[in-house]
């Protein structure tokens, strides 16, 4: 039986994967879902994995290891596992911006309440976080630079993402602005555009900050405020370049359906034809795909009371315990299912996807409730057990629940594999340095 | 089969009968007792028996609990607050403004030693108007007092206004006036605390069990004779994890290990030696019999906004630690170090009994410094031991124990030379300075830009070794609902629970 229930959370993402369980059998159409699932298919046929390895095996390594800029590089940036590399490298990049956007308005807010000014370039870089922060950021009157050459600032014009990323920064800066933000603007520019050396050049600069100023005998220093909405853009600039063909999800749908296991191997859905296309735009569907619509009348959407989705959270890893242990029993190389562990990531992905779902939706707490679900805590270094993107989100979901210096320990474990996050590490540590400005500290023995 | 279920429930006598939410804790609290409360387990099982004036809502923000409302004076230099005109005892007398005014001075007065004093130092004083009316005047302006108002007040008549005592029958015979009152101390060291009368838990009961062995905790979760562990072992992660009637919380993640050195002790008083001794610790191999977690160069965890990522954590280096020692006036006799006079160099390492696996860790370390030539011997000390011994007269060489802290990571008390908890003696001038700047400070970049200056400072003099931070979770049953764990006290939103 195919049981497909896209419920609202189902509804916004940009895809839909209908399945039935691992005890359904065949359908009267013979549809066999899960038992034509990817992971399936590599414990019943490695000869296709094998397959896959030939022709790129690094590049895969790293996609399980969720290290895809990485694998984006490996695969020589062609081909659709290229493509599907460069989507979530989009995809966290945009889910950091969100999060920068967040901190940076929120900090502007704390700063204002206060009285406390960071000087004219504070002044820029906020404004300059405000114009690129997707979903919105603060008023971009509130906070006006004051230098004449930076009145021009405006959120980019050419919001280019194929699946509708985050719109570019900074076109607006006047060719008069000192260095060193006018290179840093033209470098945004030119990243934005897809010139591919623009974009690691940014990764290069990303932890030190574009400005330094000694400020009361301290050195204050101005982050690059809008890294990730950048980059967020280029990636999927990147995407666009190498698969002209696919401008839509539809389209990347057709070709992820024609593509194999290349189109499968490690997503989170169990098969590309199972997925149909609701939101032709969203950048989150067309790279983590689809809310896996679980078996068993699962619903990990947000709009549910916090204790039943924590009761559906519970059913969903009881579902892929048991669809784990199914495969490898059905397995004809079940040692290639316990090496990759293909339901534990799927089991992650789904719940990281239902949480970006919620944050979307300004639905915090459940997105806390997901987030905290899907976290491996036996390992929590980014890697195959914990994928990038999760930790992102995660800090994102403490942070609108008012956990400002929890979201600090999920940015932690980004530091060593993305870059950019050291800008938004600094946001936010002085976010949750003004939180705690006014209270009277705490501290026992354990 | 209901027959069965009906006999069954008639021999118990539990027809009807709610069961209790056990948690575990290493050890039972000796006291409790807000005005000196050092251990976090104290401090979670105040969370359920007192109130303050605001707490935490689910997002952090002050929340009044046992105030109506406040008045923030223009000038920023006082306030009035309005007490709750329902607020109860748990023995039935209304709470007061003069209970808050007692509590504020009771915890200001030199004379009851409240370990807890730092908490209220920028009040200058606290006066009631009337029953349920007070005024704090503060020591400086303050943007948002209610956010320092979160310690816990105690009710004025069961002490009849007069001086407080750590010794006092209070530690044992709380009056609180939070969502549930304590019921008995058990033979078991267990303690039962029942739901207050007028209380909005759902919880009827709350039972604390002590179980000493950590080890064993888990396995009481997991065969469902706990519904609560506040910390879980990080080798008992994977286990939990994978058992679909457990959840895990993330919990206390503001929390460092540290070997401590009393400042007095002849010996250790020389910061070459501090250092010598910091160099021959192999702190990795410490860590690994006890899971995975960071190691650190300073005293905060390394996502805190204030840790100073350019200092590396000390290495293991004895070949300086040796000569170190040779600079300070010791001699190797091939087999112990020996101090000018004669003596060997010899030290006390000293834990409580209920940190978790620190005996081991104790064990370890013995083991490292003999093998250096550093006559060590151990010792485990209880609760209240721990407390008169440590805290009240310095009478250690070397500690080892275990900071958290809540959000603030608010280093003044442990590292400040007028630091309440700074029970070592580390004393640096500049250290002192640059706290003091940063507490006056409104700039986030400055703040953080001193304490990391203060993280470079400490690591340089050696006032402890700065061990690590442990993976910190906590897990619950799923039988236990509606659960949002506090990060730090645990049970702030208790109320809403329920099985």
């Amino acid at each position: 039986m195919i049981r497909c229930r896209p419920g609202a959370l189902a509804l916004a993402l940009g895809l839909v994967a209908c399945t039935g369980g691992p005890s359904d059998g065949p359908d009267a159409d013979g549809d066999t879902s899960s038992t034509s699932s990817w992971w399936r298919r590599l414990g019943n046929g490695p000869a296709e994995f094998e397959e896959l390895m030939l022709s790129g095996r690094d590049g895969w390594i790293a996609m399980h290891r969720n290290d895809h800029r990485a694998a984006f590089g490996a695969f020589g940036g062609q081909g659709v596992p290229a493509v599907r590399a460069a989507l979530e490298e989009a995809l966290l990049h945009d889910d950091l911006a969100h999060l920068v956007g967040h901190a940076n308005r929120a900090r502007y807010a704390a700063l204002a309440e206060r009285g406390t000014e960071l000087g004219d370039l504070g002044d820029l870089f906020t404004s300059w976080g405000a114009r690129c922060a997707p979903g919105g950021g603060p008023r971009p009157e509130l906070v006006e630079p004051t230098a004449s050459w930076s009145h021009g600032l405006s959120r980019g014009a050419t919001c280019a993402g194929p699946f509708g990323a985050a719109c570019g920064p900074l076109p607006g800066m006047a060719a008069d602005a000192p260095e060193p933000l006018r290179s840093r603007n033209a470098l945004h520019l030119s990243a934005s555009g897809g010139d591919a050396a623009a974009r690691e050049a940014l990764y290069a600069a990303a932890t030190e900050p574009v400005l330094s100023e000694t400020a009361d005998g301290f050195e204050r220093r101005h982050m690059d405020p809008c890294l990730d909405a950048t980059l967020a853009v280029a990636w999927s600039m990147q995407a666009r370049a190498i698969d002209r063909d696919a401008p839509t999800v539809s389209a990347w749908v057709t070709e992820l359906q024609g593509a194999g296991l290349a189109g499968d191997l490690f997503a989170p859905w169990p098969r590309a034809e199972a997925l149909t296309v609701r939101d032709d735009g969203a950048l989150w569907g067309a790279a983590s795909g689809a809310l896996w619509v679980a078996p068993g009348g699962v619903d990990l959407s947000h709009d549910q009371d916090p204790q039943r989705l924590r009761d559906q959270i519970t059913a969903w890893r009881a579902w892929t315990d048991e669809e784990a242990a199914s495969a490898v029993a059905s397995a004809a190389d079940p040692a290639l299912l316990h090496g990759l562990t293909p339901v534990a990531g799927l089991r992650q992905d789904v719940l990281v996807a239902a949480g970006r779902d919620a944050l979307r939706h300004d639905a915090p707490q459940q997105a806390l409730l997901l987030l905290e679900a899907a976290v491996d805590v036996t390992d929590r270094d980014v890697g195959a057990a914990n994928s990038p993107a999760l930790y992102a989100l995660l800090a994102e979901a403490r942070l609108k629940t008012g956990r400002t210096r929890q979201a600090l320990d999920a940015l932690e474990p980004l530091t060593a594999r993305v870059p950019t996050v050291a800008s938004a590490k600094e946001l936010v540590g002085d976010l949750a340095v003004l939180e705690s400005m006014d209270r009277v500290g705490d501290s026992k023995e354990n | 089969m209901f027959g069965t279920c009906l006999a069954m429930a008639l021999l118990t006598g539990s027809v009807a009968q709610a069961a209790p939410l056990r948690y575990a804790e290493d050890r039972a609290p000796a006291i409790v007792h807000p005005l000196y409360t050092t251990l976090m387990s104290e401090a979670r099982l105040n969370e359920l028996v007192f109130e303050g004036l605001f707490a935490d809502d689910m997002e952090l923000r002050a929340t009044p609990r046992l105030a109506e409302s406040f008045q923030l004076a223009e000038d920023r230099l006082s306030m009035t607050i309005t007490v709750r005109g329902d607020a109860t005892w748990h023995d039935g007398q209304p709470v007061t403004a003069a209970d808050v005014v007692f509590t504020i001075d009771a915890m200001k007065d030199p004379a009851n030693a409240s370990s807890e004093v730092g908490r209220v130092a920028w009040i200058a004083s606290a006066q009631a108007i009337d029953e349920r009316t007070l005024q704090l005047t503060f020591e400086g302006e303050e943007y948002a007092p209610e956010d320092k108002l979160y310690f816990k007040i105690l009710p004025a008549h069961a002490f009849d206004g007069g001086t407080v005592q750590r010794t006092g029958t209070f530690r044992t015979q709380p009056v609180g006036s939070g969502p549930f009152a304590l019921a008995s101390f058990n033979e078991d060291n267990s303690i039962t605390l029942a739901k207050a009368s007028g209380s909005s838990a759902q919880l009827p009961e709350v039972m604390m069990r002590e179980v000493s062995d950590k080890n064993y905790q888990a396995k009481l979760l997991v065969y469902e004779s706990l519904e609560a562990l506040v910390r879980v072992l990080p080798r008992d992660l994977a286990t939990l994890q994978n058992d679909r009637k457990v959840e895990l919380y993330p919990y206390q993640t503001n929390s460092w290990w540290y070997f401590g050195f009393h400042h007095g002790h002849p010996s250790l008083k020389d910061p070459k030696v501090r250092e010598a001794l910091t160099l021959m610790i192999d702190v990795p191999s410490l860590l690994a019999p006890i899971g995975t977690g960071d190691i650190l160069s300073g005293p905060y965890v390394k996502s805190s906004p204030f840790y100073n990522h350019d200092v590396p954590p000390s290495p293991h280096d004895p070949d300086r630690a040796a000569e170190l020692l040779a600079e300070a006036g010791y001699t190797f006799n091939g087999k112990q170090w020996l101090g000018a006079d004669g003596k060997a160099l010899s030290l006390r390492l000293t834990t409580a009994s209920n940190l978790e696996t620190a005996q081991d860790v104790l064990i370890n370390v013995q083991s490292q410094l003999r093998n250096r030539g550093v006559t060590v011997e151990t010792e485990f000390l209880g609760d209240a031991e721990w407390k008169a011994r440590i805290w009240r007269d310095k009478d250690f060489d070397v500690v080892l124990s275990q900071w958290s802290f809540d959000r603030n990571e608010d280093i003044y008390d442990q590292f400040h030379s007028k630091g309440p908890r700074n029970f070592v003696g580390y004393g640096n001038d500049k250290v002192d300075e640059l706290l003091d700047t940063a507490r006056g400070t409104a700039d986030p970049q400055e703040k953080k830009a001193l304490m990391r200056q203060v993280h470079q400072l400490v690591h340089d003099d050696h006032p402890m070794v700065f061990l690590w931070t442990l993976d910190s979770y906590s897990a619950l049953s799923t039988k236990v609902k509606r659960v949002v764990v506090h990060p730090f006290y645990f049970f702030t939103w208790a109320e809403d629970w329920s099985m």
